[in-house]
């Protein structure tokens, strides 16, 4: 006959039954005691399959991809200053020793003014490359 | 050996090979709870990639009052519902049903395929579970938290998680009494 409810049953199987606790159950509770160990056993199962093998590099690519455009932003601001602070410094020097050369300086850049226009275009083009190269490495929810 | 007294304040000071260390640590908690809430392989992959941005950004916030991994398990659980709030699924229900009237649903050939599989066809009942028991029963059998870190995972009160789980159990252990005996039946 039946003595034990599902309760003292899980509760037995999760503490770990004796023999002698086995022994003096009934059969029915013994059947009962049996089926949730096997219950029991297959809830610890690990799943088959774990993440992927290069799960850490991925989440890793995702967050170097999610922190640099932080750091790029930052990065071209100053190449930008520096980069203005430079020329004004130049003109600058150069109207200081000899006014002339202010003349010869605007002349000079106007002459180049393409090869520095497509200097700095082909530099942020680059910059632009390598973002959109990590971002397409990143899962489409997270671009 | 993992020690995550050294890894966490190298993880906050921006070391990546640090977080590498703790993402190889605890990715497989994190994925297997993941998977047992969404039940899709690369989903629960892609929400895993989220949980551990998470950690990296918030990890300054862990005041070590608990274990690192409940920590984490919090941070998962919490992503993971409410993308299946965001996603309007028919798995997240916000009131459980009430668990002692569940019916799994009918048989099919897909079914009967699971069924000749005894792991299989309890993984296919959890599945079906409404996300309460599917929860308690991960944290507490593959995870092997405590009630009161389950309890501090879910935010569930502990009586909560004790009735879900001896509920869940119960109810699966009805299913597996019955595919145990089909099973002898066609043996026999």
């Amino acid at each position: 006959m039946k003595k034990l409810n599902d309760d003292d049953i899980q509760k037995l199987v999760a503490e770990g039954v004796t023999a002698q606790q086995m022994e003096s159950l009934s059969a029915e509770d013994k059947i009962d005691m049996e089926v949730y160990q096997l219950l029991f056993n297959e809830l610890e199962k690990e799943p088959e399959e774990g993440p992927s093998f290069y799960f850490s590099k991925k989440v890793n690519i995702a967050l170097q991809a999610q922190i640099k455009p932080r750091s790029s932003n930052q990065f071209y601001m100053t190449v930008g200053l520096i980069f203005t602070l430079s020329i004004a410094a130049a003109i600058g020097i150069l109207i200081l020793i000899d006014k002339n050369y202010q003349t010869e300086f605007v002349a000079m850049m106007i002459s180049w003014k393409w090869i520095i226009l497509f200097g700095i275009a082909w530099f942020f083009a680059i910059q632009y490359a390598d973002q959109k190269m990590l971002m397409s490495k990143l899962p489409a929810h997270r671009r | 050996m993992f020690n995550e007294r050294e890894i966490i304040p190298k993880v906050i000071n921006g070391d990546f090979k640090a977080f590498d260390q703790l993402v190889k640590q605890y990715e497989r908690l994190v994925y297997y709870i993941i998977l047992k809430l969404v039940d899709h392989k690369e989903e629960a992959e892609d929400i895993s990639q989220e949980v551990f941005i998470k950690v990296y950004n918030s990890l300054n916030e862990f005041n070590y009052q608990s274990k690192l991994s409940t920590w984490i398990a919090k941070v998962a659980y919490s992503i993971t519902i409410n993308h299946l709030k965001k996603s309007k699924s028919d798995r997240f229900t916000e009131y459980p049903v009430n668990i002692d009237h569940y019916h799994f649903t009918a048989e099919n050939p897909e079914q009967a395929m699971i069924e000749k599989d005894k792991s299989a066809y309890i993984n296919h009942l959890i599945a079906q579970m409404p996300y309460q028991y599917k929860t308690v029963l991960t944290l507490y059998h593959l995870n092997e938290f405590s009630y009161q870190e389950i309890q501090e995972i879910t935010g569930m009160p502990e009586g909560t998680v004790k009735s879900y789980l001896f509920r869940g159990r119960k109810l699966l252990k009805e299913k597996l009494e019955q595919y145990l005996k089909k099973d002898t039946m066609k043996l026999s």
